[in-house]
């Protein structure tokens, strides 16, 4: 029995609660740098980790002046790290054979996951394995949703189409094997006691809502992700002792099998009386009929669902139906690698797809608990805005090395490092071009840094948090840097208009010839200066002035 | 695509023989410019080690060039374990210095197996090894073996 709390010594009292005990064990060191092909590249030791594996600590302003950051010796204050206005240490030694307690600033990680809750951005689900691809492509759900923030097993709601099924063939299983049971008693002592009646389970019910159930936590291990040992450990330790239990799922299984089998193939010449007493009258003698089934019905059954077991592995009912929910393993994927320039064996040709390994962390991963960017930011002059404001971003690569070119710069938004995948739709009416990432801008001060609207993150299965950016609209850059101009949009909108008409007339007049009488090549200056004029004309508002009108509707609807 | 070619496409237009010349020299001059400037980016860019991927976190010190420097040089501790690799029993290897000298810190102490990536039981042998050899006076206690110093580099240990 364990010890209450309160029986123990004050001095184990004290222990427990004071901070040496309660700093939890490191994580293991995750890599920084890729590993290509097996060889580990070239890596720097204090480079900031793709995510925190120390516990960060902190103290009150009054112990820091004397140094008491309650560990075993105090933390000189003469020290760099803790002469900051916020510090924050990890420790990586509580005490070395020096007799030191070897700390760090734990600032990278807790600023980054600051400066994360500024982006107000929500934690989304459903981003597998896509390091190098981006996170667009994939079609994700906010990971407090209640379909994706599922752990438990015990609940219907927990239960996947398939899994919600087995619990089905489970208890028709239970009841049949009881019911049996209690028949052999009966015999014992009535040779004419009848026998048992069966019971089949209900079919499986195809239900997309279920389908779509992404559970992030499984009771069961990550089958590819073993090495041979763990896998013969599994095998031998955890799976010997529930042979007997599978099997009789599987003839419970099997015997359902045959059946509906006969029952679909009676109804299919026959058809119930209509009349009710009738009916009860024959429906049990035909549910006896049914249920006697032999033990060759039943082995000829199973070696069929064998046989496709081993055409198919992962698409077989048995695999499916029986064997993934018994052992509650996540979802396996197969993806063929016949074609694939990482396949070096011929005879593979297929691989375990990466989009379906399980989660490490909750899809949030601790950093936000926002569910959704379904809110609006309020200006405090403009009033509320279509857009957030803008996140300045740093072009942390530029897409062409000295190496090569890469399909994407890379820009570091508040501290995390995403491939830019901005959309240019209007190229040449944007503020920033695509151009400012493609190369390494070394005359701006502090590097060049550009404009991007945050959507949202995700976490992947090794724990790195992907961000998804897309462009910011030139007007909420506008708004941001303070370029109002706050002018009533109809009178500018009238004023405008006049202009632009005044203009095209002129234009139109030019077209056909110019002053001196020649026809104009189709590369000379007056004809790309009015190609220029005539763009400006279809979209009459400048970017500098586009926002009044956003603003503009967004009041007169809420004025209606 | 940069001014210069623009406004020399636009002089070829007219007819003065003088303001070609003239823009002709511009041209030459921008494209100097250009070259210079794309020298000097190199020259910059060959000094940034670290490629980003997605998903990595960056703290201000990871934009420094003391950081980039640790990527270029990137001398991590071994992954596997060197004995294990050649088939090599370390205890044997007692009155080779050379090789223990690897396996120690310049002040004569035995390197931690987080360092030298050994397993335990070969962690353990070189461990034996050295003691042995600095009792039996075939090594210094306190620092590497003057032969081993003599014949390295500076920048080595």
């Amino acid at each position: 029995m364990a010890l209450r709390r309160q029986n123990l010594s004050p001095a184990a009292n004290l222990l427990r609660n004071s901070r040496l005990f309660s700093l939890p064990n490191p994580l293991p060191r995750p890599n920084v740098a890729n590993d290509l092909r097996g060889i580990p590249q070239k890596a720097s030791d204090s480079a900031t980790l793709p995510y925190p594996t120390h516990q960060a600590i902190a103290t009150t302003k009054s112990s820091l002046a004397r140094g008491d950051w309650g560990l075993k010796r105090p933390i000189p204050s003469r020290s760099r790290i803790v002469q900051t206005s916020n510090p924050v240490i990890r420790i990586t030694q509580l005490d070395s054979i020096e007799h030191i307690t070897d700390y760090d600033s734990a600032a990278d990680h807790v600023r980054t996951r600051e400066k994360f809750e500024e982006l107000d951005i929500p934690m989304m689900k459903g981003m597998h394995g896509t390091r190098d691809k981006g996170v667009d492509q994939w079609k994700v759900t906010g990971a407090f949703e209640y379909r994706s923030d599922i752990t438990s097993y015990e609940n219907e709601d927990g239960l996947d189409d398939y899994g919600a099924h087995f619990e089905k063939i489970r208890a028709a299983m239970e009841y049949n094997v009881e019911a049996e049971k209690q028949t052999r008693l009966a015999k014992k002592k009535n040779h004419n006691a009848p026998e048992a009646s069966f019971k089949p389970h209900p079919p499986l019910l195809q239900d997309t809502e279920r389908r779509n159930l992404r559970r992030w936590k499984h009771e069961g291990p990550w089958l590819p992700g073993m090495s041979s040992e763990e896998f013969t450990h599994y095998i031998t330790k955890q799976l010997d002792s529930r042979k007997e239990e599978f099997h009789q799922l599987l003839v419970q299984y099997v015997k359902t099998w045959i059946y509906t089998t006969r029952k679909m193939a009676w109804q299919k010449d026959n058809k119930l009386p209509l009349d009710k007493d009738e009916a009860d009258q024959i429906s049990p003698e035909l549910h006896t009929e049914w249920s006697k089934i032999s033990q060759e019905e039943i082995d000829a059954k199973i070696r069929v669902l064998r046989k496709e077991v081993a055409e198919n592995p992962l698409h077989s009912k048995i695999f499916e139906r029986l064997i993934a929910p018994f052992l509650r393993i996540p979802n396996l994927k197969a993806k063929d690698t016949t074609f694939s320039t990482e396949n070096t064996k011929n005879s593979v040709k297929q691989s375990f797809d990466d989009s379906s390994v399980p989660l490490s962390t909750h899809p949030s991963a601790g950093l936000g608990y926002l569910r959704s960017t379904s809110y609006m930011m309020n200006h405090p002059l403009l009033g509320p805005q279509e857009n957030t404001t803008p996140v300045t971003a740093r072009v942390i690569q530029p897409r062409i090395l000295p190496t090569h070119t890469e399909q994407s710069a890379r820009l570091g938004v508040a501290g995390f490092v995403t491939n830019d995948v901005r959309m240019y739709v209007n190229v040449s009416k944007r503020i920033d071009s695509p151009a400012a990432t493609d190369n390494l801008d070394f005359t701006t001060v502090g590097g060049a840094k550009l404009e991007v609207r945050p959507n949202y993150a995700s976490v992947d299965t090794t724990a790195r948090i992907h961000l998804s950016v897309s462009a910011a609209s030139n007007a909420s850059v506008l708004v941001k840097r303070g370029e109002l101009r706050d002018v009533p949009p109809t009178a500018w909108a009238q004023q405008n208009s006049q202009d632009t008409s005044k203009l095209l007339d002129v234009l139109r007049s030019n077209t056909v010839t110019n002053q001196s009488g020649t026809t104009l090549g189709p590369d000379s200056k007056e004809a790309k200066s009015m190609e220029r004029l005539m763009q400006d004309s279809e979209d009459p508002e400048p970017p500098r002035r586009k926002f009044v009108r956003s603003v503009w509707s967004t009041r007169k609807g809420e004025e209606q | 695509m940069n001014p210069g070619n623009r406004r020399a496409t636009y002089g070829q237009s007219s007819a003065d023989p003088r303001s070609k010349v003239v823009d002709r020299a511009r041209q030459s001059m921008d494209t100097e410019q250009q070259l210079a400037v794309g020298t000097q980016r190199k020259a910059y860019q060959k000094n940034i080690y670290r490629r980003w991927q997605p998903g990595d976190v960056y703290a201000p010190h990871d934009l420094s060039g003391a950081e980039q420097n640790k990527w270029r040089l990137g001398r991590n501790a071994p992954r596997s374990d060197a004995f294990e690799t050649l088939g090599i029993n370390p205890i044997n290897e007692y009155k080779n210095f050379t090789m223990l000298s690897e396996y120690m810190s310049e002040t004569g102490r035995i390197k931690h197996s987080k360092q030298t990536g050994l397993r335990p039981k070969n962690q353990r042998k070189i461990a034996k090894a050295i003691r042995r050899a600095v009792g039996l006076g075939l090594m210094p206690s306190v620092h590497r073996h003057p032969l081993v110093l003599k014949s390295s580099s500076a920048s080595r240990f």
